[in-house]
């Protein structure tokens, strides 16, 4: 419930409609790109709910947006270092979440694993092999440059091996 | 471990992560306690595109701003006549945040946050509404400097826009410097501005100017402009009567909600195969208030004594956002609750009371909007019960403030079923009530009921009359900062 006036701007009904699949359609990314962030059902969803909610107040660069599923993971970027700053991160490890019932034990063991990567490390595994970002790409979001992006791939990758138990011990 | 196997194990963790649904959320008020954009400001200064000497502006500002302990902050908009006027009064206080909006009649409300509750008093209704574990989906942030700090969020992903550290005179009594954003990419134009206190380094007053042009659906286009500005003040004594109910008995929202599905659950108002109406009422100008579970929707409607009826709006309880728990609530249900306004296509008859409504497969759910398609229809029949302007449950459902909406879009549906059935002056007379009723939602524009009364009147040939609306319409556009 918001009255200012820049939020009753008028707007169209096919573009309001518009907006509403075009939240839809990257909804899903934006929570996967936060729950490999946060780690934290709770903290997620709040990214993600904060996220569509920037994007629906401010939608018009949103919707022109070359890429929205890359535009709407910068948003959600900037509303996890919100959270993150109010100390609301909670490690996965530590926590039992309810939707490790869906999750396979595999799953959960890879889980574990990037919980204790650092939160850059995680989130570059993530934009990299999970998003499919390329390099270039990677570095607009995060504000390096390329061959940083590169380096920081490779420390999350060395890292993430170091960390992860053999695979005999899951599969 | 090679790149492969890493790529296909993050791949499989992020494959197997649970859908997102979204929910209602708890009030994060004490997340926020230090107001005031303070955490989000944080995140301005990091921003990669902001210049260093700019960047560095913000963030004393950011860090003056994490001692403070209470807010007033005062918006002001620019009126059709051209002056400004305040549009919204915020208070914080440790954990609690208090909006007050004051447009129109209609449009006055106080709306608290507190860590436990959500409460709105309307204030122009009398009525205040008390949800428990809400979330207020714009977690106060409502401000003209708000509005700066998220579009700084944007920037980061390639919203183009420029910045500037500036001198500045005196602004109320304190020495200043500026910090100015412009975007601008046609046909649209932002300019913000952040005057901020040179010796304590808290904002003074933000402002945002903002022109648009859009295309509504029906393919004509519209210009907007707003032009507001936030005049600050910090770590003044706040009242605690600021956060209270202003009114009682405070309508208790997760109660009614939960009452009203038990109801409706054990007696609908009428139950076909496959449609069903939970429940009916008809207000004082005749339109009638439908309220059914989702999978068939009302698609046409005709009096029992034959009068006809056009649909003037959807709408889905829980209002425009739909982000208090009203959905969880009525999800019990089993199905998603909408409901529609239709109105009768003449004026001055005798209220219906009893209706035939037809039913059909919903074919497009859009927002705020459902669109009926072909397939196998039902029809019911049922009486409906009066109700005063609006339905008996609009604050039960949270529909308040969207129902003042709904109020010119009834006016409006009847306009032009009017205008069709070749009625001029009954067309002419709801295209005015509209524009009346389009004052109590801001901003109040002219476009959606006098530039179609306009062509009307034109094309029967009433030129006169047509020609004086076309004064009143320029004259709010140029008051309003807009071209001809």
């Amino acid at each position: 419930m918001q009255l200012s006036e820049r939020l009753s701007k008028p707007q169209s009904v096919s573009k309001a409609e518009d907006l509403e699949e075009a939240l839809e359609s990257v909804a899903q990314d934006v929570y996967r790109y936060a729950r490999f962030r946060m780690m934290n059902i709770q903290d997620a969803e709040d990214a993600t709910m904060e996220t569509l909610h920037a994007l629906r107040r401010n939608s018009r660069p949103f919707l022109e947006a070359r890429s929205r599923t890359f535009f709407a993971i910068g948003v959600c970027r900037r509303k996890i270092a919100n959270i993150v700053r109010a100390n609301r991160f909670k490690w996965f490890a530590k926590r039992p979440e309810s939707d490790l019932a869906s999750m396979t034990e595999s799953q959960v063991a890879i889980g574990q694993t990037l919980a204790q990567l650092s939160p850059e490390h995680r989130e570059i595994l993530a934009l990299k092999y999970f998003h499919e970002f390329t390099q270039d790409e990677i570095a607009a979001l995060i504000g390096r440059s390329p061959s940083a992006v590169n380096s920081l791939l490779q420390r999350a990758r060395q890292a993430f091996a170091e960390i992860s138990p053999s695979r005999e011990v899951f599969e | 471990m090679n790149e492969n196997e890493i790529a296909r194990k993050i791949n499989e963790f992020g494959t197997g992560l649970p859908r997102f649904e979204r929910r209602a959320r708890k009030p994060k008020v004490t997340g926020f306690a230090i107001y005031a954009a303070a955490a989000i400001l944080v995140g301005v200064t990091v921003f990669v595109s902001i210049p260093r000497a700019q960047a560095s502006g913000f963030q004393e500002m950011v860090f003056a701003l994490k001692g403070v302990r209470t807010m007033e902050a005062i918006t002001y908009s620019r009126h059709s006549d051209g002056t400004y006027f305040p549009i919204e009064h915020q208070w914080m206080s440790g954990s609690k945040l208090a909006v007050e909006a004051k447009m129109n009649g209609g449009m006055h409300m106080i709306a608290i946050s507190t860590p436990t509750d959500y409460i709105v008093n309307l204030m122009a209704m009398g009525v205040t509404t008390r949800e428990p574990d809400a979330w207020d989906p714009f977690h106060g942030k409502t401000t003209a400097l708000d509005w700066v700090t998220e579009d700084n969020d944007f920037g980061v992903v390639g919203a183009e826009r420029t910045m500037k550290r500036l001198d500045s005179p005196s602004l109320n009594g304190r020495k200043a410097y500026i910090l100015r954003y412009e975007k601008s990419k046609e046909p649209s134009r932002t300019v913000e501005t952040i005057w901020v206190d040179s010796q304590t380094n808290l904002p003074i007053r933000c402002s945002v100017q903002e022109s648009d042009h859009i295309t509504l659906a029906n393919g004509t286009t519209q210009d907007h402009h707003s032009d507001i500005y936030t005049d600050y003040q910090f770590d003044l004594p706040v009242s605690d009567s600021i956060f209270a109910p202003r009114f009682s008995p405070v309508v208790d929202v997760a109660a009614r909600q939960t009452e009203l599905v038990r109801k409706w659950q054990a007696e609908p108002l009428a139950k076909g195969r496959k449609a069903t109406v939970l429940d009916a009422q008809v207000s004082n100008d005749g339109s009638l208030y439908l309220l059914y579970p989702l999978g068939y929707a009302p698609a046409e409607v005709k009096g029992a004594r034959g009068e006809k009826y056009v649909k003037a709006a959807d709408y889905q309880p829980g209002g425009v956002r739909g982000d208090t728990k009203t959905d969880d609530r009525l999800s019990e249900f089993g199905k998603p609750i909408w409901g529609a306004v239709f109105v009768p296509t003449k004026l001055g008859n005798a209220h219906e009371q009893s209706f035939e409504v037809t039913f059909r497969p919903v074919a497009q759910q859009g927002w705020l909007k459902i669109e009926t398609g072909p397939g196998p229809s039902e029809t019911l029949s049922f009486s409906a019960r009066d109700c005063m302007n609006w339905p008996d449950y609009a604050f039960d459902l949270v529909l308040a403030t969207y129902f003042l909406q709904v109020d010119m879009s009834r006016a409006l549906a009847q306009a032009k079923a009017l205008e069709s059935a070749g009625d001029i002056d009954s067309a002419l007379t709801m295209y005015l009530e509209a524009f009346e009723r389009q004052k109590q939602i801001p901003p109040p524009h002219e476009d959606r009921s006098l530039v179609p009364a306009e062509a009307m009147l034109r094309r029967v040939g009433r030129s006169s009359e047509a020609d004086a609306l076309r004064v009143q319409i320029e004259a709010s556009r140029v008051n309003r900062g807009l071209p001809k």
